[in-house]
């Protein structure tokens, strides 16, 4: 009966851990915006890293270092709606690319932004996403490489 | 004293008076005798040079032209207030303005005064307002001269120059980067023969008299393979077009693996270009390194920054520029005041880069080049410089001004005009 218990107590313990795993894996479970927070704080230096990478690599000739674009041609994206408001449309913009006249903080710009959905994995855009929702004074909600994949 | 002897005086200073005022001109670099601003409006220039902020926050302002009786006309980029054009009166004689008036519903580029006309360049058309002495915006509605370009998102500025015999040649520039399938896209190969030189990238003549003319219809296509002239003007000594193109961007994004950032930032060249009837250019199929000295086959053609072979014979420039510094006005100086080494060279608006990143951007600066007969007879160099206001340019937003307009007094004084926030500054020589 003894040994019985400890295997009972084991096994509970196993499905539990096992119950932890889905959960991690399960964003709709309660109790997953603590744990998306603790992930994030985890991968917070590797996706500022990896995603400034992407910027510097992809974007920065026409946004510029300090992403303030370039006066007539390419909008900025500083403090940029565009980012900082609509995950689904920002991931489309990146994967599809955008082109026709655009009306950003006031000023207007016609150019060409080229489609980007062969040049950079799921990874990279959600990589690129939260780097630029931490920096340049945007903000927004973290987004994983899934929700990437999901619009592709 | 009686009435007729005092009648006789007043018509004797009545002539002498305006003579003594003459004299003076000729004898003086700076004529109306004009009070530089105490920093010469934020601008740097040679010994003996100085500069006046003739009027300061205009708009973005483009190309710019000065009428025989003073008035300045410049085109904005972007509508102020709902209007395209900025016209500048100065009644004081102080040389700064006093009147500010806006017109025109279109936002563009050209602007020049041609025999009593004030034409402009849209994105897709040339207009012209008939000027009157008096008034400072034209009360009639302005006349169509061409229309029927492309609508196209990159490089649709219509810029021009109007020679002696009254033809307008007009910039239509390539609607994208390299003609490559897919427009500024890494890895896509370049079209050939590249079908955007039918319509596009390079310079249609029309007649300056003649209105509502379309491309199509009446446009003679003059010269081919010019990615984007912005900054164009008619040589009224030698009877020849001048032309300085936009090189193309992106070498390194595109090739990183053969083209380094350092590279990128200096290549390939600004061709500064002599256009004859029939002249054909590098772009797509080539670009010109300024530092080999020689023109190269581009990478979307199959060039590896080394081969020279290519499709199609082209024409070499007289002069490269360094990459990316976005020339985007030209004047040669027919004035009288300046010294003799810059009568009849070229001056050059230098917008200065954005394409040099991750590097510090250039340019933002005007330059002068000597000429002799048609040709350059010695190097570029810096005339008046920092624009920009800062010691680094980082990226073109933090420039304080962008040089992007330039136009000559009768004086024989430059106006520059400036594309961030729209100042004019009025360039004259004071001598020693």
């Amino acid at each position: 009966m003894k040994v019985n218990n400890l295997f009972y107590v084991i096994f509970l313990f196993v499905l539990l851990v096992s119950c932890n795993n889905q959960a991690n894996t399960d964003d709709k479970k309660p109790g997953n915006e603590k744990e998306k927070a603790e992930e994030i704080a985890g991968s917070e230096q590797d996706f500022m890293e990896k995603g400034e990478k992407v910027y510097n690599r992809v974007c920065l000739v026409c946004h510029q270092s300090d992403g303030s674009g370039v006066p007539m041609m390419y909008p900025p994206v500083i403090e940029s709606d565009y980012i900082s408001v609509n995950t689904d449309s920002l991931i489309v913009l990146i994967l599809e690319g955008l082109s026709g006249p655009v009306v950003v903080k006031g000023e207007e710009y016609n150019s060409i932004m080229p489609p980007m959905k062969d040049v950079l994995d799921n990874e990279e855009i959600s990589d690129l996403i939260n780097y630029l929702r931490n920096s340049f004074g945007n903000t927004g909600d973290y987004v994983k490489a899934g929700e990437v994949a999901k619009l592709r | 004293m009686n009435r007729r002897i005092h009648n006789n005086l007043k018509l004797l200073l009545t002539l002498v008076l305006p003579l003594t005022f003459l004299t003076c001109n000729t004898q003086d670099g700076n004529p109306r005798r004009l009070s530089p601003d105490a920093d010469n409006g934020g601008i740097s220039l040679p010994e003996g040079f100085s500069a006046l902020v003739v009027a300061d926050n205009l708009g973005r302002g483009r190309h710019i032209d000065v009428y025989d009786n003073g008035d300045i006309y410049m085109a904005l980029r972007r509508l102020n207030n709902g209007k395209g054009i900025v016209a500048v009166r100065d009644t004081s004689g102080d040389g700064r303005a006093d009147i500010i008036r806006y017109f025109g519903d279109f936002a563009g580029t050209g602007m020049e005064i041609h025999d009593g006309y004030l034409y402009f360049g849209g994105d897709t058309m040339v207009l012209r307002y008939k000027l009157k002495e008096n008034e400072l915006v034209p009360d009639e509605e302005p006349e169509l001269v061409v229309s029927g370009f492309p609508e196209q998102n990159q490089h649709r500025d219509k810029p021009f120059a109007i020679d002696k015999a009254g033809n307008i040649y007009v910039n239509v520039g390539a609607p994208s980067n390299a003609c490559m399938e897919q427009t500024r896209t890494m890895g896509s190969p370049g079209m050939y023969p590249c079908p955007q030189l039918e319509r596009q990238a390079g310079i249609w003549r029309f007649r300056v008299d003649k209105m509502n003319q379309t491309q199509e219809g009446n446009g003679y296509h003059y010269a081919t393979g010019i990615r984007n002239s912005i900054a164009l003007t008619w040589n009224d000594l030698n009877d020849n077009l001048y032309i300085v193109m936009h090189g193309r961007d992106q070498l390194h994004q595109f090739y990183p693996d053969m083209y380094t950032q350092e590279e990128n930032a200096e290549l390939p060249a600004e061709e500064f270009l002599l256009v004859k009837d029939g002249s054909v250019f590098s772009w797509p199929y080539y670009y010109y390194d300024h530092l080999k000295n020689k023109m190269v086959l581009a990478p979307e053609y199959g060039g590896d920054g080394e081969k020279t072979e290519g499709p199609v014979e082209v024409e070499d420039p007289i002069m490269g520029f360094p990459g990316h510094l976005a020339p985007n006005d030209i004047l040669f100086y027919t004035g009288d005041q300046f010294q003799e080494r810059y009568r009849n060279g070229a001056f050059i608006c230098f917008h200065g880069s954005w394409n040099r990143a991750p590097l510090e951007q250039e340019g933002y600066f005007v330059a002068f080049i000597p000429f002799k007969g048609e040709l350059p007879s010695g190097d570029w160099e810096i005339f008046a410089d920092d624009f920009a206001g800062l010691e680094v340019v980082s990226s073109p937003s933090q420039a304080e001004h962008r040089p992007m307009g330039i136009s000559m007094d009768k004086d024989g004084s430059l106006y520059v005009c400036d594309s961030q926030k729209g100042k004019i500054w009025r360039i004259f020589y004071e001598g020693k």
